[in-house]
């Protein structure tokens, strides 16, 4: 064989060999990535309501993702322990109750993680976990209810838009207008009810005790400092604090972080998504009086663990 | 192959324009795309390991079973490659027959595929970007740049080889695609840009 081709058979050896020394050293070194027990990282960012959102609230959290989530969590047998990332001033009670009552099911233990805010339907979804880390200036608590109704007849007008209503059932209409004394009473009701619900959670869920939950329950904010003193956060901390205590939990000593729902390209260099651009498109298009209007329509004035 | 394909390759580093012009007289157009699969094979995954090394823990993508990822990426280069080995000679050979070249597709590709040799070069580079800290990776990434522009001229002058072209034709028939390409990507982002700014000004 000519020398120039032993030449070539050896640097085509050392290229080899290269790659496998690569491979020991990317792979090799950092085992726990193949054969990896991990700790899901689900991030539960907005208001939370029972649709996609549209073009004035962005999609925020919604029982159906967070379900999907959690499924996908579940059923990953390498996923050892969960960390929920819950940054969110609340939103309706359904959902809030549904996302909830997910979390309640999964039998992985689940660390709740709070951002800057936790508030209110923030808090309801994240007092069922196994363990809830809050930042000493997060913003959380704030239990209770609030309704607010819009009396939208003087957008109808600027609109040039003259509603005749016909109706069947006396208070059908309540949500169009102002309240009546007798209006103000049933809504107070269903508001009083959904609040003993709110309360309900948390004691059953944080085992406080009813009355000490009653008196923290004014609908006020608190630190997570303050948080903690009343009994409504475990510990105080950071992401890899939440990370060690889910990984403790789940009894895992070197885990590996799986983010769920990572931003995709076009958010992460638009910060919006494609179909939140296709809003905004046709905001432009219809002019923003009239997807306002669409979107008090249709957003029914229910009560909120906001 | 006269001299065999292991004296072809010596040749290509050694000797790269007598050694090109006689493959693409002789046509070893299956040695050629075996050649571009394994160098393209090598560097890439020696890129990739390079680089999927140094992300951090936190930003693995969401339900990703690394083994099976891994492997994917790693079979499934020879076929990309294979694609856009074929699909830019297409290219290149379209253009040099618009610019009145006489040489053949086939030539073309043999041509092509030896010229990629070089790349496989860079797969001990990586090793030392990936062992040698800041200066190993200050290193490959010289490396790699300089067998790019290696490898760019050995393109250049299997074309020239290929379709009798003085060394400038051969240049505009290797960098029209390129340019095509960039003015393609730019008149996309204007197009985006000219969407999304009065849809934005309207929040």
């Amino acid at each position: 064989m000519k020398r120039s081709a032993i030449i070539i058979l050896v640097i085509i050896a050392v290229c080899f060999l290269s790659l496998v020394g690569i491979a020991f050293l990317t792979i090799g070194l950092r085992p726990g990535k193949l054969r990896a027990e991990k700790v899901a990282v689900i991030s539960l960012n907005g208001s939370i309501a029972d649709d996609e959102g549209s073009f004035l609230t962005a999609a925020g959290i919604t029982p159906k993702s967070v379900r999907l989530q959690l499924k996908r969590a579940r059923e990953d047998s390498s996923v050892r322990a969960i960390v929920l990332q819950v940054n969110s001033p609340g939103g309706a009670v359904g959902a809030s109750q549904e996302i909830a009552q997910e979390i309640r099911e999964t039998e992985k233990p689940i660390v709740v993680f709070m951002g800057d805010m936790a508030a209110s339907g923030g808090y309801y979804i994240s007092a069922p976990a196994d363990k809830i880390v809050a930042k000493p200036g997060t913003l959380t608590g704030s239990i209770g209810v609030i309704s607010q109704i819009m009396d939208m007849r003087g957008l109808y007008e600027k609109l040039g838009i003259k509603l005749q209503i016909v109706k069947s059932g006396k208070h059908k209409d309540m949500y169009q207008r102002e309240l009546t004394p007798e209006e103000q009473e049933l809504m107070q009701e269903l508001s009083d009810e959904l609040y003993d619900q709110f309360i309900e959670e948390v004691v059953k869920a944080r085992n406080l005790d009813e009355k000490k939950v009653r008196e923290l329950a004014t609908g006020e904010l608190y630190t997570g400092t303050q948080a903690k003193k009343l009994g409504l956060v475990d510990e105080l901390g950071g992401y890899q604090d939440a990370i060690d205590l889910a990984a403790e939990l789940g009894e895992v000593e070197e885990p590996v972080v799986e983010e769920y729902r990572p931003k995709t390209f076009f958010e992460s260099i638009f910060g919006l998504s494609g179909a939140q651009l296709g809003k905004l498109i046709r905001a432009r298009l219809l002019g923003s009086d009239y997807l306002l209007l669409e979107y008090l329509k249709n957003s029914h004035p229910s009560p909120q663990y906001r | 192959m006269k001299e065999g394909v292991l004296a072809a390759l010596s040749g290509v580093i050694i000797h790269p324009v007598q050694t090109l012009r006689a493959i693409t007289k002789e046509k070893p157009w299956v040695w050629g795309i075996i050649v571009y699969l394994v160098s393209s094979w090598v560097s890439f995954t020696a890129s990739f390991l390079t680089g999927w090394r140094s992300l951090p823990e936190v930003s693995m993508p969401s339900g990703l079973n690394l083994s099976a990822f891994l492997a994917g990426v790693v079979l499934s280069v020879p076929i990309f490659s294979l694609v856009g080995l074929l699909v830019f000679s297409g290219i290149y050979h379209l253009i040099a027959r618009l610019l009145k070249g006489e040489g053949s597709f086939v030539s073309l590709l043999s041509g092509l595929g030896f010229a990629s040799f070089p790349t496989i070069l860079t797969a001990p580079f990586a090793l030392l970007g990936v062992a040698g800290g800041l200066f190993g990776s200050f290193v490959y990434n010289l490396a790699a740049f300089a067998v790019s522009i290696w490898v760019l001229v050995l393109n250049i002058i299997v074309i020239r080889e290929n379709y009798a072209f003085s060394t400038g034709k051969a240049v505009l028939t290797f960098f029209i695609p390129v340019i095509l390409l960039f003015v393609l990507a730019v008149t996309m982002i204007l197009l985006a840009i000219l969407i999304a700014v009065p849809a934005l000004r309207s929040l």
